[in-house]
């Protein structure tokens, strides 16, 4: 095997690595900032990809460079000492790593220069700049004896060997029997030149990869039995006896992964994006067992890449590929976003137990991975430094995708409808947030959220405060607001500043407050309908008018008890408290409603906390609800927001009444043996 | 035969009535501590919300969850009771099935009308024979439990564990109705060449069992159907709703009586005798006598 590499090497040596001549953009979409023209082979057995490149940097700053950094993320698997498996444990989802000695991954880089120029590997030294791990070898320091100047370029040529690791932190190799390889954070990848600074952190975690956009060059190669699927547009296949070298080439994108294996169903698909009639080629790579799922992933591509350019704007890529992993790699290798490739999977390794729990897991994942290729691929925010922007995008992203797909009827219930019980996505976000409103703040640097925070701060909360915010300034501002951001902002870095802008903007008014409070502090809010008291007047009594005929009224002060009819002498007083219970401020609404079926919407500006509203009016108040519409979903309370005078309990009953039966149900079951 | 002996249990199991609305009324019973206490803690915490009102015309998880926040010991608690209850229930299902069997032999034997009511034969039966039982189930739990190890294994593998816990089942019923009408103490013994039996039967057995499962199945089907086609969203609805539960329910028992009914007809047809009742079933159910069916 040894002796094939080297041979392998001397090829890559000789071949001269080339950047194509293909284009699929006329004018180029982002600055090129990072461009690689890679060659690699993949050897399955030993789980080894042998590789080169050519990278073509640009200086696109007015800095003088003096050094070079760059990612070495598979080192984060090499050992126990990485900063990745002591920060993990050596777990990411459901995966563990196991001891085996061929599971480990690293990579090593076996010769760096600058082209045709000077020597670099021998320059290599491995620093950590996030934490004191000494040990961490994912980042690298080149010193360059000579400077890059603003706009200049440097041509660097590289050859290393990647060994995979098993998948269990979406790279690497799985089973045998499954004889798949996702290859992604494989070569060395260099860092991002920014504020004077090289942005290039160690790998961590809970984060995932912050790049330039560049064009992409891959000719891989790998045993003829395999098929591969890059996030990438196939140029060419060329086949010999026993291998087969696919070349892929892409544009505008900030990474480059690709995913080989002897088991895959591959399947074709034109989409149709229906405002600018342009087609997108999808190509399904499917796992055995996986072909179940075709038919979902189907409808999932069309829905998506139509219900995305209606809310954020066009997906310019000609192709995505998605991949749907093998049973038993679902968690480890399943739901992982690159810019054009994304892999989906479903929690259960049984395919058919998603329809018997009516779990929607396959749509979540791929919603919520294809919103990643604006919100991180094209929108390229920096997930290290403001994860919200990323994840908490992402995930509004697909809670809005999964809403509109139950309402084009697509799939039943957000989540899913277990057993009857619609478990929307809104819902679970705010079991997310519920516990724990005030353990951390969403706006706040990733290393320094609360690690009970975290799936809070990245992905809960910022969903309940984007769909708070969609809600209120409606749907159509919401998409003017969210064009604007991504047409602003895409194959570009922004900040949470530069999307608060773009809300600013767009609506004409000041949205600070709003992002002050639940971006950047942990202020709650919770509106509550604290009572609703309605009683008779008594008749005043004595002599009324003006003019000479006078009326005279006697005393007539019995009071009804609780009739809800309306009488045209009587006259009622309704009372109405309303409080907020949080610390933040919301201008909102309350509906009340009468006896006699009026009703009244009054403004709040939430400022004078609690509210009182009172009535006088021929009509009891027979309810009052804040925030009728339901737009502020970051309320701790919704349950609370509505009070009514005669409340109809039956509806518990309904769901009691059914629980009990399910009692029995599982009473019934437990004696089976019996 | 098979479906003779099918068609003649059905008829056997029908006229259980007493039986039938035993087994109901002790699930409802043991059900409904964990039903009162969720239906009084949702109408407390949501008296005067306008959630139940809502809930009517669609249910909306995120309140339940507000609760569930809200009460944190609640869950622990529903748990604790869930579990408590389920236990006591399994053991008093565990009792009753000595009186079952028992009842339902006398009646495939025609021998029903032995001077006492329902009752104290039904519940002396179920006396004399629980410790054996609850033997007898011991078994067939650990034998699945056993079982389950296939199911690690993934793939069809887990079809092993479903055929073989479904052996389990059919042992452990034809043990049952040995014990009780051979009155035998000898649990273990009795429960493995009843195995033996079932395999060499299997063919017969697994049939009666199949028919029993498919009448499970159609009940479910025709359950599930109602039960989708009706939105409980008034007291009527939720009345009726609340009726076809209870319904089902109440079939679900009786499908586990036809169970050991049609058992008992196949154990004695391919025995080629019947045993006959004793006049004074506490003191000596069956004796060893036997006569050509
Ligand atoms: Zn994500």
């Amino acid at each position: 095997m040894l002796k094939k590499c080297i041979l392998f090497l001397t090829l890559l040596a000789t071949a001269t690595t080339v950047f194509s001549q293909i284009k699929i953009f006329d004018k180029p979409l982002s600055p090129r900032i990072a461009n690689y023209a890679m060659k690699a082979r993949l050897f399955p057995e030993t789980k080894i990809v042998e590789a080169s490149y050519v990278l073509n940097w640009w200086n696109a700053s007015n800095d003088t460079i003096r050094e070079l950094q760059f990612h070495l993320y598979l080192n984060a698997f090499k050992n126990e000492k990485s900063t990745f498996i002591r920060e993990s444990g050596g777990r990411h989802r459901s995966g563990e790593i196991k001891l085996e000695k061929e599971n480990w991954g690293f990579i090593d880089v076996l010769s760096m220069k600058v082209l045709d120029g000077e020597e670099l590997k021998s320059k290599i030294e491995f620093i950590h700049p996030d934490d004191d791990n000494a040990d961490d070898q994912t980042v690298i320091r080149i010193v360059l004896s000579k400077p890059i100047l603003p706009s200049q370029s440097i041509q660097i040529s590289c050859e290393f060997r990647s060994k995979l690791p098993r998948v269990y932190a979406r790279t690497g190799f799985s089973d045998d029997q499954d004889d798949f390889f996702l290859v992604g954070q494989w070569f060395p990848k260099i860092g991002v030149w920014r504020n004077g600074a090289w942005n290039c952190h160690q790998f961590h975690s809970q984060t995932e990869f912050f790049a330039d956009f560049g064009v992409y060059d891959m000719e891989l190669t790998v045993p003829k039995q395999y098929i591969v699927g890059a996030n990438a547009v196939l140029v060419n296949k060329k086949e010999t006896d026993s291998l087969a070298v696919y070349t892929f080439h892409q544009e505008d994108v900030i990474d480059a992964v690709w995913t080989a294996s002897s088991k895959f169903t591959e399947i074709k698909q034109k989409v149709t994006i229906a405002s600018t009639g342009r087609e997108v080629e999808v190509t399904y790579l499917l796992s055995p067992g996986r072909e179940v799922y075709k038919d979902r992933l189907f409808a999932i591509a069309t829905a998506m890449f139509n219900y995305f350019d209606e809310w954020y704007g066009a997906y310019p890529y000609p192709n995505l590929t998605i991949v749907d992993p093998p049973i038993n790699e679902t968690m480890t290798a399943g739901g992982m976003e690159y810019p054009t490739l994304i892999t989906t999977g479903s929690f259960f390794s049984s395919a058919r137990s998603n329809d018997f729990l009516g779990l929607n897991w396959p749509e979540v994942v791929a919603f919520h991975e294809f919103a990643h290729n604006y919100f991180q691929s094209m929108v390229a925010s920096n997930e290290f430094e403001e994860p919200w922007l990323d994840e908490g995008f992402t995930t509004y992203a697909e809670h809005r995708a999964l809403e509109r797909f139950e309402k084009d009827g697509k799939i039943s219930g957000g989540y899913g409808n277990i057993f009857g019980l619609n478990f929307s996505s809104l819902a679970y976000h705010r079991l997310s947030y519920l516990p724990r409103p005030k353990s951390g703040i969403v706006g706040e640097k990733a290393w320094m959220i609360p690690e009970n925070f975290y799936q809070t701060a990245a992905y809960s909360k910022p969903v309940l405060l984007l769909t708070t915010l969609q809600n209120y300034l409606g749907e159509e501002t919401m998409n003017k607001v969210m064009h604007t951001y991504f047409e602003r902002w895409k194959f570009r870095h922004p900040q949470t500043k530069d999307f608060i802008a773009a809300v600013n903007d767009v609506t004409g008014q000041d949205f600070n407050w709003f992002f002050e409070q639940f971006v950047y502090s942990n202020k709650t809010v919770d509106f509550e309908i604290s009572s609703i008291r309605a009683f008779e007047i008594k008749d005043q009594m004595g002599w009324f008018g003006d003019t000479e005929e006078k009326t005279f009224a006697e005393d007539n002060n019995e009071r009804k008890e609780d009739s809800t009819e309306t009488h045209t002498e009587k006259r009622y007083r309704s009372v109405i408290f309303v409080r907020n219970n949080g610390d933040a401020f919301f201008p909102t609404t309350i509906l009340i409603r009468f006896a006699n079926g009026d009703s009244v919407i009054e403004k709040w500006d939430g400022k004078e906390n609690p509210k009182q509203f009172t009535y006088n009016k021929e009509s009891k108040a027979i309810s009052a609800c804040v925030d009728p519409e339901k737009i502020i979903v970051l309320d701790l309370k919704l349950s609370n927001n509505a009070k009514v005078v005669d409340p109809e309990m039956a509806g518990i009953s309904r769901y009691t009444l059914r629980f009990l039966f399910w009692l029995q149900c599982m009473f019934q079951t437990l004696t089976m043996f019996v | 035969m098979i479906f003779s002996i099918f068609a003649r249990s059905l008829r056997t199991t029908l006229q259980q009535k007493k039986m039938m609305s035993l087994l109901w009324a002790i699930s409802f019973l043991f059900a409904f501590p964990g039903f009162w206490i969720t239906h009084r803690t949702l109408n407390s915490y949501f008296g005067g919300r306008q959630v139940a009102g809502e809930w009517l015309h669609q249910f909306n998880l995120s309140y339940l969850l507000e609760m569930i926040n809200d009460l944190p010991s609640l869950i622990p608690a529903t748990n604790a009771l869930f579990f408590g209850s389920a236990l006591l229930f399994l053991v008093v299902t565990i009792f009753l099935t000595g009186g079952i069997v028992g009842k339902l032999i006398q009646a495939v034997s025609g021998d029903s009308s032995n001077g006492e009511g329902f009752a104290p034969s039904f519940f002396s039966l179920s006396g004399k024979f629980f410790f054996r039982i609850l033997r007898v189930f011991l078994w067939t739990t650990l034998l699945s439990l056993v079982s389950f190890a296939f199911m690690m294994i993934g793939g069809y593998a887990g079809l092993i564990t479903a055929a073989l816990i479904a052996v389990w089942i059919m042992t452990s019923d034809i043990t049952k109705i040995r014990l009780v009408s051979d009155d035998s103490g000898k649990v273990t013994k009795t429960y493995f060449s009843s195995f033996i039996w079932v395999m060499k039967n299997i063919p017969s057995v697994a049939l009666v069992y199949l028919l029993n499962f498919f009448l499970l199945v159609m009940t479910f089907a025709l359950y599930k159907f109602l039960d989708n086609a009706l939105i409980a969203n008034g007291i009527l609805k939720i009345f009726l709703m609340v009726v076809i539960h209870q319904m089902f329910v109440f079939f679900r028992g009786a499908i586990r009586i036809q169970m050991f009914t049609s058992a008992i007809l196949l154990w004695h047809a391919k025995l080629k005798t019947m045993a006959s009742v004793a006049s004074n079933p506490s003191e000596n159910l069956l004796d060893e006598q036997t006569q050509p069916a």
